[in-house]
């Protein structure tokens, strides 16, 4: 088992070193080195229990971007945005499944997986290519952290009729009630009982604070698995509930590392468990899957551009700072029945992270 | 001035004012510390320059920009505007009830809630003076509180 690990984790560190010598992110690299690893060692156990931490980490701090403040303060641009975006992507992402001749469940999820885009790799293309002052990026970043909130709804509610199984029309809605019902209280609870978990979070003990902000965490997974929604879903509702604002340095320096360590294992756990047989037939797929997706955020972009009166520049860069997409559609994909979605969303996310900086020259 | 305020998250906060030639200057506060300054020409959507700072940097620009190594003539009054509170540069003009007395007799934090954090003068140069500092007319004094407090100030001194 040592050894296993210990293979896994050096690949890691050179695959980081290379991800940031090449300047790509480190997401698509670790993948390709679980690919690669796979010829030496089997998927095990321990590794999916690392990764499964890494996940739930993961979409933590992406819930920590967001706020129960943030909801209610957003002006109704940002809606409407959000609103068309999701209208726009997540359709065009079933039929999209639909037409590859997916099942109904992998087509859902190919619909959140082309309707996701990724925070981080995104604002990192924006702050590279000095955009963070541009009249787009304000929609473009808010845009991207509303997805978020939104997959983990369809996620909680996807993943839920996965865990059913079948996906008849009485446990759909049962699903429904329980995610509803289970973000609704996370909402409830967050504005109830901020001042509590702010003064908990304040403890001087870095210790304290750290093991408390870990059990929170597993505390909402727990209670969402024990709902049959996704854990990955708790940890997500976990992030959003915590105040975040004053805490935001503290956790980046506590939880990061955790967070970085783990999500690194949950990726290469992915490339472990691609499956090779169906390479060019996977390969073919993944240019319709790239199409879309591209074409997508690109029309979404132009949309939302005009009808908030941005230039016709202004709605292209919106369109393309909205493509990279990420670790969300990774997770998506990991519960597909069909396990070629998998391995069209790993291509599709390494291939639109080499594509945006070309488009970004492109659309100034 | 209005200042505009916008969270982007992911990436830090945004701060932008137009100026007087119409041009808007945008800061960009990253959350790693770095600070970027976008100049925008009149309706000008792409920026015609951009600065980037890191933190210390941009600590020092600030200091300069608002005079701490050296106050200019036109500079008689100033203000730096944050969330809450307020600095202000006045000059102290011969009729206000400041000038000839020390800041303990204007009993100056009592009355307005103002605290007078340094002085000026042609010849006088005093950070955090003592109750017993006498002011004179035509010294500056810089004065923090809150934007409430601050204008107190300036009404009960007469420094307009």
């Amino acid at each position: 088992m040592l050894f296993e690990l210990s293979l896994i984790l050096f690949a890691l560190y050179l695959g980081a070193l290379l991800a940031h010598r090449l300047r790509q992110s480190s997401v698509s690299v670790f993948i390709i080195a679980g690919i690669l690893l796979k010829f030496f060692i089997p998927h095990s156990e321990v590794v999916g229990f690392l990764a499964q931490l890494g996940a739930m980490l993961l979409l933590f701090t992406i819930g920590l971007d967001f706020s129960p403040e943030r909801v209610r303060h957003s002006s109704r641009k940002i809606f409407v945005a959000t609103a068309l975006d999701a209208l726009i992507n997540l359709p065009l992402g079933i039929l999209l499944g639909l037409g590859l001749g997916l099942d109904v469940m992998s087509a859902l999820i190919m619909g959140g997986v082309l309707y996701n885009n990724s925070t981080s790799i995104m604002a990192r293309f924006i702050i590279d290519f000095r955009r963070s002052a541009l009249p787009e990026t304000e929609y473009a970043v808010s845009i991207s952290v509303f997805q978020d909130l939104i997959t983990a709804l369809y996620l909680a509610i996807v993943a839920g009729v996965v865990h059913a199984g079948e996906l008849d029309a009485w446990g759909m809605g049962l699903v429904l009630v329980k995610t509803v019902g289970f973000f609704a209280g996370a909402f409830w609870a967050a504005t109830l009982l901020r001042p509590v978990l702010r003064r908990l979070m304040a403890h001087e003990s870095i210790e304290v604070f750290l093991l408390f902000v870990v059990a929170f965490l597993m505390v909402l997974a727990a209670l969402a698995e024990w709902l049959g929604l996704s854990g990955v879903i708790g940890a997500f509702f976990a992030g959003f509930i915590l105040p975040e604002r004053e805490f935001r340095e503290r956790v980046d320096r506590v939880i990061s590392p955790f967070r970085d360590l783990f999500a690194a294992i949950f990726f290469v756990s992915f490339g472990l468990l691609m499956e090779l047989s169906q390479a060019s037939h996977v390969l073919f797929a993944s240019i319709f899957v790239i199409l879309a997706a591209v074409w997508g955020k690109l029309g979404t972009g132009w949309v939302i551009g005009q009808l908030m009166r941005l230039s016709k520049s202004a709605s292209w860069r919106l369109g393309v700072a909205l493509i990279p997409r990420g670790e969300f559609s990774i997770i998506l994909a990991g519960l597909a029945p069909t396990p070629s979605v998998l391995g069209m969303t790993v291509i599709t996310v390494l291939a639109l992270a080499l594509l945006t900086p070309i488009l970004m020259k492109r659309f100034r | 001035m209005e200042v505009r305020e916008v969270e982007l998250p992911g990436i830090g906060m945004k701060f932008s004012f137009e100026t007087e030639e119409g041009e808007t200057i945008c800061v960009i506060i990253h959350k790693t510390g770095r600070r970027e300054i976008y100049r925008f020409l009149p309706a000008q959507e792409t920026p015609e320059s951009v600065i980037e700072l890191s933190d210390t940097e941009a600590r020092e620009l600030g200091a300069i920009l608002i005079g701490t190594h050296f106050q200019p003539d036109v500079q008689d009054t100033a203000r730096l505007v944050m969330k809450e509170l307020t600095i202000e540069w006045l000059k102290i003009p011969a009729h206000s009830p400041l000038a000839g007395k020390t800041i303990q007799e204007n009993r100056v934090r009592k009355l307005t809630g103002a605290t007078i954090i340094a002085l000026f003068g042609p010849t006088k140069k005093i950070l955090n003076p003592s109750p017993d500092t006498k002011l004179d007319a035509g010294d500056t004094v810089v004065v923090i509180g809150e934007q409430a407090q601050v204008q107190a100030f300036k009404e009960r001194f007469a420094l307009h």
